[in-house]
């Protein structure tokens, strides 16, 4: 097969471009996220509802190393039938319709507007002005199935999946810039898309629950189904026995 | 020493510390005077992360000349920055001007009502001017609001235990248990506050956390002791003959051989003939047996 040549102009006004711009973006990103992000003000509330969330939850997991009165007087404290923590504690549903909350509005514009915009707008853009171009080619062989990932835009089926066509060759900089932002912006900056895409993955498991009624029923039927068994029972006979004998160790903890 | 660091790994340490939150204010302090703070220009935007650290530890070790370059540094940098606020705060508790500070945390909670660290700075100033009975209602209120911040558990329990009221005490400690079932110290205090409170429960309460201490951590010698103590306390006060006195009997045998054998495994010869402790042991013990 004939080794096939690249203008170089082709260098000049369409590789090198495109890593410059995607990087120009990227930085452009970072400060208008900046100047844009507006500090999330959590209410005493919410803050301390999930405090008491994560103190019952503490309290059905580990409440077998305290004496059985002490978790009895903490599990009152919860579920109480007239005066427990769950059963008097009232509130009013927190998920509220985006729509109507302006706040909530604009949030989300502004994070349309410094990640997904962007990403289509200069991509579009990207493959209007740049389209059909081989730029470069990555220099070891690569199987077929690395065509549509490395050759967006140029459909030949007999040319080496090794060459790399514009539109690839921008999504490859988009998502391998991450290192350079690093260097250049500092540690957490918010030029990287990657970041971005994994906060929507694993995010607001911190955050507080959106309903508190519904989290502690939830955590009141959790709580209310907790028997206390204690861990430290006959630990003296256990300690001055010497070797504690496996099956002992499998009888203790089934009953 | 400080003199010989060079400036990365002065940097490094510094950063390792704000991290894990070790609180060692001198080497701090003198890593900053002698070698990063000619080079501060260097550190890019930590430079306002080791504004922070030095000035806390400025104030640790009474600089406050420091810790005014510093907080005016950051004032200029960070104006209406509720963290300079509070470092502010922290200036005038030092200088033991509690009203000043308390008015800065004041103006801190107006701002946001969430700010665990304001909340707790208002608690150490009422401490600091020995006012315990208020610190404690203030520390109750904040729990009531945080109730999984461990450090203020902790805290709140020692404040009881220096108004000696040890059930409360021992209900912080509770927590302080749930929230970290393996560590030993948690077991050991809980006992030591269960022994001291006493009667024949409490007592057996405090033998088997005791007991557990030994189990997580058997070098915890301070633990062995107390299982030494509970047990031999509660063999005399039961009934004679009974199942129960014979199995305090052993576990206390048993606490006093541990401890024994601690004693010989780390001291040479010549200074073991001179620990009184393990004669004390034996008497004890015999005693006990004889009883």
């Amino acid at each position: 097969m004939a080794e096939l040549l690249l203008d170089s102009n082709i260098r000049v006004w369409v590789f090198l471009p495109i890593v410059v711009i995607t990087f120009l973006i990227g930085i452009l990103r970072h400060y208008v996220t900046i100047l844009l992000s507006s500090e999330k003000k959590s209410e005493l509330r919410q803050v301390s509802d999930s405090h008491a969330l994560i103190r019952s939850r503490l309290l059905r997991e580990n409440g077998k190393y305290i004496p059985k009165h002490s978790f009895l007087i903490r599990k009152s404290f919860f579920n109480n039938e007239e005066r427990g923590f769950f059963k008097t504690e009232q509130r009013e549903s927190q998920a509220k319709n985006p729509m109507t909350d302006p706040s909530m509005m604009t949030d989300m514009m502004k994070g349309n507007v410094t990640n997904v915009l962007p990403m289509i707008v200069i991509g579009g853009w990207i493959n209007w002005a740049f389209s059909g171009f081989l730029t470069t080619k990555v220099p070891f062989p690569l199987t077929f199935r690395f065509k549509p990932m490395l050759q967006r835009g140029v459909e030949l089926i007999t040319l080496d999946a090794s060459w790399v066509s514009s539109a690839s060759w921008y999504f490859l900089n988009v998502f391998g810039l991450r290192s350079m932002y690093t260097l250049i912006l500092g540690q957490d900056n918010a030029a990287d898309q990657t970041r971005a895409m994994q906060d929507q993955m694993s995010g607001s498991a911190m955050m507080a629950p959106p309903d508190p009624m519904k989290a502690f029923k939830a955590e009141w039927e959790a709580l209310e189904v907790v028997n206390h068994d204690w861990m430290l029972e006959g630990v003296e006979e256990e300690l001055t026995g010497g070797v504690m004998h496996p099956e002992t160790i499998y009888l203790r903890t089934k009953n | 020493m400080a003199q010989r660091v060079g400036f990365d790994e002065a940097r490094t340490t510094m950063k390792k510390y704000r991290e894990d939150q070790i609180r060692d204010s001198d080497l701090v302090l003198s890593l900053w005077e002698d070698v990063v703070s000619d080079k501060c220009n260097r550190l890019g935007d930590e430079l306002w992360l080791v504004y922070e650290q030095v000035c806390t530890a400025a104030l640790d070790c009474r600089r406050f000349d420091i810790a005014e370059d510093c907080i005016t540094c950051l004032d200029n940098k960070f104006p209406r920055s509720i963290r300079v606020r509070r470092l502010q705060g922290m200036y005038h508790e030092a200088r033991e001007e509690f009203s000043e500070a308390e008015e800065e945390y004041k103006s801190i909670l107006e701002k946001d009502e969430t700010n665990m660290y304001a909340r707790k700075r208002q608690v150490a100033t009422l401490k600091a001017r020995n006012k315990i009975g208020e610190a404690i209602q203030k520390l109750n209120e904040y729990l009531k609001s945080f109730m999984t911040d461990y450090e203020a558990w902790n805290e709140l329990c020692d404040l009881y235990l220096s108004q000696h009221d040890y059930g409360n005490a021992a209900f912080c400690l509770e927590e302080l248990l749930m929230s970290n079932p393996h560590n030993h110290l948690f077991h050991q205090k809980y006992a030591e506050i269960r022994y001291t409170q006493g009667g024949n429960e409490n007592m057996e309460l405090a033998r088997s956390y005791f007991a557990q201490a030994v189990k997580l951590n058997p070098n915890n010698l301070r633990a062995l002791n107390g299982l030494f103590l509970s047990a031999s306390t509660l063999a005399v006060t039961s009934s004679k003959g009974g199942k129960d006195k014979q199995l305090n009997l052993k576990y206390a045998t048993w606490a006093a051989e541990q401890i024994q054998i601690k004693y010989q495994t780390q001291q040479p010869e010549a200074q073991l003939k001179d620990t009184k402790i393990r004669e004390c042991l034996e008497k004890h013990l015999d005693s006990l047996q004889s009883a």
